[in-house]
Formats: C-alpha cells, structure tokens, sequence
C-alpha cells in the first residue's frame, strides 16, 4: 500500500489537490447556506492581518500627507499667494471701476437734468495740496483745443466745484469754491435770502461762508444753496453747498454763515466744463452730440475772476 | 521553511495590496498577486510541494477576496501550480519581460477557469448583477494589471530564494 502510494504520489497528489477544492467549491457554491467553518477560520486569519496592513499603511499614509508631503504644499502655498495677490488686484481694479461708474452715473444724471448746459468732460490730471493734504486747485486734460475759456464754470453731478482759472492747449487750471479768491452768488433754496459765498482757505477743512444782508426767512442747518445766476458766471440752479452752522457773524451791515460745499474736493477725480447755456433745453437724448439748434451763450462773461486774498463782503445783486 | 517563507510573503503582499491600493484609488481592478505566486511555486518546487502551496495560497485567496466562494481560488491556484510545473521542464524564462507575458497570458487563463467554474458550482453566479459578463470584461484589465507584478513577485521571490536557500539561481536565468 504504501509502495502503491510511493509510486504513485505525483498522480495521487494530482487529484487530491483538484478534486479538495472542487469539493469546497461544491460545498460552498450552494445556495442558501450557512457560513461554514471554514470560511470563519479564513476570516478569523485574514481579517486582522489585513486590518493591521490597512493601519499601517494609513500611518505611512498621514506621515506621507503630513510631512513629505508638505514639500508641494509648499509650492501650492506659493502659487495659491500669487493667486491672492492677483485677485485682490483685480477686486482693487473692480472697486474703482465701480466707483468710476457710480461717479459717471452721477455726471450723466447731472447732464440729462440740466440739458440747458453745455458741458466739456475731463478728468483731473492734477492736484496742488496744501500742507495738511487739502487740494488747493486742480488741473484737468482739457484746454482751449476743447474749447475751454477762462472764468468757465466747472461742475460734477453733485454740484459747483470752481472756475478755470488758466487756460492752455490741451490743460486747465480749477480755482476751487472754497479758495479765498472765489465769489458765487446764491440764494438759499426756497428761502427768500440771497448773498454771496467766498471761499475762506482754510488749511483744516473744505469751507465757505456766506455773506448775506438781511433773512426774508429763518435758515436752518442743512439748507441747500444754489447758484443764482446774476453773477453772469454760474448758471442758475448749480447747488453750491449747505448750511454748515447757524453761528452768524456780523461784520458790517452784513451776516456770515459757514457753508460745507456740495461737492466732495477731496475726491474729485471727473468735472464738467461749462461752456455754454442754452437758452431753451436741447431735447435730444443724452449722451449724443451736443445739440446744436438752440442759441448758446457762453457762460463766461467779461468778468474775470478777482484775486482778492482777503474778500470784502460783496452784496447781493 | 522556503514553501513557508513563500506563502508568507504572499500572504503579507496580499494583505497589504488591498488598502495600498484603495489609497492609491485604483482598486478596480487587483493584481492577482496569488496567482504569480503559485506561478513562481510550480516553476521552482517539486510537484507535491508545489500543490501543497498552492493549496494554501488559494486558500488566503479565498479568504482576503470578498465574496468569493471558497474552493474557487484554490482550485485556480492548483491548475496555476500544474501548468508552471509542467512548463518548468520546457520554459526558460527571459528576464522580467518573459515573467510579465507569462503572468499575462495565465492571467486570462484563470479568468476562464474562474468563468467556467462559476457557471458550474456557484449556483447564484447568474443572478442579479450579470456574473460572467464581469469576469469577461474585467479578464484583460485584470490580465494587464497583473503582468507587471509577474515580473515584481519573481524578483522578490528570487531574492527570498536566495536568502532562505542560499542558492543564486533564479527563474529568470
């Protein structure tokens, strides 16, 4: 027998190792059926085994991510800071495309409100501050070649900024409301009180006072001050400024008030150039071509502007 | 102590393939790291040992694949070992590229087996999700997956060959 198995140990161990798992297969290919010893041994074997290779390898995995790793992190933190710096770039460039468009917005109101100005736009090209970061007066990128003249108002959406001052080719130069040497007669809106408004220099604030000789009415703080127009200089309706205190002066037989200017000075950065007034308003649409029909005249009487450094009280006309 | 070291090592490499490549998100398709160990076993055992281990392997085969039947990686793993053996006389393997085409081509070879022993003895292998269809269509990624660790699990076997046996043959001349 045992000869027999000797001799025939290759052929022996042949079937028996083909036909033990066809067998198991037998066994286990059945369906239904329970879990079989066998099964729970392979289970009881391989399960920790594999549970063990899957923590250590997620140890090598986290040593991997946390620490090797870091080399490109290192890399991605570098291009992800471009990325920052490039955005804030361009979320700088947005703000200021913003405001550009809201300031634009207001000039284009300001035009379809007041259809009886010809206006010339510009932009500020340049600003003459005072020690304390005041701007004394400005200068635009439009001249004569635009047809710009001395003594031309100049304007935004929110109101008066000055006058021009000098002139050339392709710049001017703004005498702002509040240089000392400015004078604009108003009124006080729906108030029967006119006066004039000088410019007082101040090297603290933007500020104006009024000059006025008698009130029809009570003022308030906040009253609004528009152009009246019988300078000949400024055309009627520009607003000029507010009310700053009730805190009169008296020098002389006249008043004085402070006056805050309509316009924001410090953050001019566009202006309109009053070039002509129409006596009847264009009704073409804006923004187009200037309309041309109506007689225009210029804004800019024989008067020039006074330097006067300290202003006398002018009375109202 | 050889056979020993060998199943061990197939065991560990099976155990670790699973997670490794489940970290590395392309455990689709497994290399069948069981079957190139019974290759390497018949190429390089006498026949009874060689059937013994392959008996053994197929076994942890069955038990680290989900879901497979008991028997089924056995039985592949034994005709593996029979049919390296049987070459062993006639074939003489080229360096790593021989050792990856003959993992490729008993690769596909195990996936009919696989195909034709399901159909016979897995009474359930037809129903539900379409059982042979997912054999014959993941035989060849299968197939190409394994054949690189052919020539991978040769080389490691060789040089646990050479550290347990002190020999310095190796199957790929």
């Amino acid at each position: 027998m045992r000869e027999f198995f000797l001799r025939h140990r290759k052929t022996i161990t042949t079937v028996l190792g083909i036909a033990l798992p066809l067998f198991l297969l037998y066994v286990h290919g059945r369906s239904p059926r329970k879990t079989t010893i066998i099964e729970k041994a392979l289970i009881q074997v391989t399960a920790p085994v594999q549970g063990a290779a899957a923590r250590v390898l997620s140890g090598i995995s986290d040593l991997w991510n946390g620490y090797i790793a870091l080399v490109a992190v290192a890399e991605e933190n570098a291009a992800l800071r471009a990325d920052r710096q490039r955005l804030e770039a361009d979320s700088t460039r947005l703000v200021i495309a913003l405001a550009e468009n809201e300031r634009l917005r207001g000039e284009l109101d300001f035009k379809r409100k007041r259809r009886d100005l010809l206006t010339v736009g510009a932009h500020i090209i340049g600003k003459d501050l005072s020690p304390y970061g005041r701007i004394l007066r400005v200068a635009l990128d439009a001249g004569t070649r635009s047809g710009i003249a001395e003594g031309m108002p100049v304007v935004t959406g929110m109101g008066l900024v000055g006058r021009v001052v000098r002139v050339s080719g392709e710049y001017a130069e703004v005498m702002l409301l509040v240089d000392a040497r400015s004078v604009v007669n108003v009124r006080v809106l729906d108030k029967g009180v006119t006066g004039t408004v000088t410019g007082t220099s101040s090297p603290y604030n933007y500020v104006a006072r009024m000059s006025y000789l008698h009130r029809a009415e009570p003022l308030e703080v906040g009253d609004l001050l528009v152009t009246s127009g019988h300078d000949k200089v400024f055309p009627p309706g520009l607003h000029v400024g507010t009310i700053r205190s009730l805190e009169e002066r008296q020098r002389d037989v006249e008043y004085e008030l402070q006056i805050t200017p309509s316009v924001n000075l410090a953050a001019l950065e566009e202006v309109q150039i009053v070039t002509g007034v129409l006596d009847e308003p264009a009704d073409a649409p804006l923004p187009g071509a200037a309309p041309a029909p109506a007689p225009a005249r210029s804004p800019t009487p024989a008067r020039s502007p006074t330097p006067s450094p300290s202003p006398s009280p002018r009375g109202s006309p | 102590m050889r056979g020993l070291a060998l199943v061990l090592t197939t065991f560990l490499l099976m155990a670790l393939l699973s997670p490794l490549l489940h970290d590395a998100d392309i455990a689709r398709y497994v290399p069948d790291i069981a079957l190139v160990a019974c290759l390497y076993v018949g190429l390089t055992t006498s026949l009874e040992k060689a059937v013994l281990w392959g008996l053994v392997i197929g076994l942890l085969e069955d038990g680290f694949t989900t879901g497979q039947t008991v028997g089924l990686g056995m039985e592949i793993a034994v005709l593996a070992v029979l049919a390296s053996h049987r070459l062993s006389r006639r074939l003489v393997l080229r360096g790593p590229l021989g050792a990856m085409f003959l993992a490729f081509g008993t690769s596909l070879a195990a996936s009919l087996v696989e195909l034709a022993l399901s159909l016979v003895f897995v009474r359930n292998f037809t129903e539900g999700a379409s059982g042979p269809l997912i054999v014959l269509q993941s035989m060849l990624p299968q197939a190409l997956v394994t054949a690189p660790f052919g020539a991978i699990v040769f080389w490691l076997f060789d040089r646990l060959d050479a550290l347990t046996s002190r020999k310095n043959e190796s199957v790929f001349m």
